[in-house]
């Protein structure tokens, strides 16, 4: 069996006013991903690339080890959850199960049951009734209702209320308690990741800027703060993403560059909100 | 996989059945008052229209993800599309056959079985023309526009195919043999039947592969 549940190598798609870059990227089997960026950066288009939804114009999609160029029988094992449902508005829930299961050969309807009762959805209440919580309990409920070994979720926590995202967070984990399960969670709410994730790939503007453990990226990155007399122009150089006051700065520093430092710079923690602010930054003054 | 799909548009169509049985009643009084062959007409061309709502039902519910989630290949809801869609005509021409047979018991004491067939079969091939030319544009673009576009086959065709008729039926040895066509097949019901038929499905044929490979393969 394969290490990594997913690996995107390379991928490439243009629009007219928008490209993903040559994205690459792996997730290893049992841990969850998150894939953050701001709205637009490329987060949506490379899941929907991974469905073929869109058509890729380079690069390599491996799930579970196997290159899914022509293949569709790999989403048995995946199961996505969008921020809007697709199913249709005057269906029941009930309704949404007979449409769906036929095409899973591993759907177990005790399990899609055991959702239903556990979000506490009414089964005879129609898509159009629920409120947007219900319906991502709905999608979820239909995702973790075929065995799917990778969840993939895209912005699930966008719209939702504090008490309804941790609900979901607290799922996520207890889905991951099975180690043959992975999940990438897309989002550009990063308190989330902060609980959950394990690895992260941080996407700016199509091309990935950080991939890998989420340790790792707060060991690599830091926020650095001072006056404006202690911003040398050899320290402006290395520093990414600066943002000016009359009387100071603050960036993300790659903690190799710390020799260009005074002691007079407060170094800070970086948080993923930051890194993203200050990524952004820097592409835009490019 | 493509049963599931076939049955997935059932399930999409669910809320427009509500909407459907009380239509029923539009050709069993058109019968009575009309002509009933028509109303075999009037039923079939309805459902066609009642069909490409489905292709709204489904753009609104964004079915494209839905599509694109399930373990199915990419072009099986195109196939499945046309065959629910033949399923919907061939299953409301048999109703409305027994309701016409049942209508002309009532109305006329007897039954013009021959009459019936022609109806019938000239429905048929028109529901499926119909379908043929509207499918095409519905996998190809959004609702709205495609809506818009599958009159243009219509209009075109208006515009150029009555002054040619026109024009051709000055011809006078030109209508002598429409003529003896139309009395051709009126006499051989069997030849008629499986002429139309044979029509229809070259015309369905065609027009799937066309949505085949048109379809809006993005989303």
């Amino acid at each position: 069996m394969s290490s990594n549940a997913l690996e995107i190598r390379e991928l490439t798609k243009t629009f007219c006013d928008f490209k993903l870059d040559g994205v690459s990227f792996s997730l290893p089997t049992g841990f969850i991903m998150g894939l953050v960026g701001k709205n637009g950066a490329g987060k949506t288009t490379t899941i929907k690339l991974i469905f073929d939804l869109l058509k890729k114009e380079n690069g390599l999609i491996k799930i579970f080890g196997n290159d899914i160029t022509n293949n569709y029988d790999f989403k048995q094992d995946i199961a996505v959850v969008f921020d809007d449902l697709y199913f249709i508005e005057d269906w029941k829930i009930t309704d949404v199960e007979k449409a769906v299961s036929p095409f899973y050969k591993k759907w177990d309807t005790t399990t899609f049951q055991f959702y239903l009762d556990k979000f506490n959805l009414n089964r005879k209440k129609k898509i159009k009734e629920c409120s947007k919580g219900m319906k991502l309990k709905i999608s979820l409920a239909v995702a973790l209702s075929h065995q799917a070994r990778l969840l993939i979720l895209d912005e699930p926590t966008s719209g939702l209320d504090p008490v309804a995202r941790d609900e979901l967070l607290d799922i996520l984990l207890e889905y991951i308690e099975n180690e043959n399960n992975s999940v990438l969670f897309s989002t550009h709410i990063t308190s989330d990741l902060d609980k959950i994730a394990d690895y992260l790939t941080i996407i700016n503007n199509g091309k990935v800027f950080y991939t890998g453990l989420k340790d790792e990226l707060f060991e690599k990155y830091c926020i650095v703060k001072g006056g404006i007399e202690d911003l040398t122009p050899k320290l402006d150089k290395k520093l990414i993403g600066v943002r000016k006051g009359k009387t100071g700065f603050s960036a993300l520093l790659n903690v190799t560059d710390m020799g260009y430092i005074t002691d007079k710079i407060v170094v800070e923690r970086a948080a993923v909100d930051e890194i993203l602010i200050h990524i952004d930054r820097k592409e835009k003054s490019l | 996989m493509i049963r599931h799909l076939i049955m997935l548009d059932f399930y999409a169509m669910k809320p427009l059945t509500k909407f459907m049985f009380p239509f029923l009643l539009v050709p069993i009084i058109l019968g009575v008052v009309a002509d009933l062959g028509m109303s075999i007409m009037v039923t079939l061309t309805f459902i066609v229209f009642m069909l490409n709502v489905v292709f709204l039902i489904t753009e609104r519910s964004n079915f494209n993800k839905l599509y694109g989630i399930l373990p199915i290949k990419k072009s099986a809801n195109v196939l499945s599309r046309y065959l629910f869609s033949l399923i919907v005509i061939f299953t409301t021409a048999i109703i409305s056959f027994v309701l016409f047979i049942i209508l002309s018991v009532i109305t006329k004491g007897t039954v013009n079985l021959e009459y019936g067939i022609q109806f019938l079969a000239i429905s048929v091939f028109v529901a499926i023309l119909f379908i043929s030319i509207q499918y095409p544009f519905y996998f190809k673009l959004e609702y709205t526009k495609a809506s818009i576009m599958s009159i243009l086959p219509y209009i075109v065709c208006f515009a150029i195919g009555i002054p040619l008729i026109n024009y051709l039926m000055g011809n006078q040895e030109f209508y002598q043999k429409i003529i003896r066509i139309i009395r051709y097949f009126q006499s051989n019901m069997t030849i008629f039947v499986l002429c139309v038929l044979g029509l229809s499905f070259l015309f369905i044929v065609a027009s799937y592969l066309l949505s085949k490979k048109i379809q809006k393969k993005e989303f």
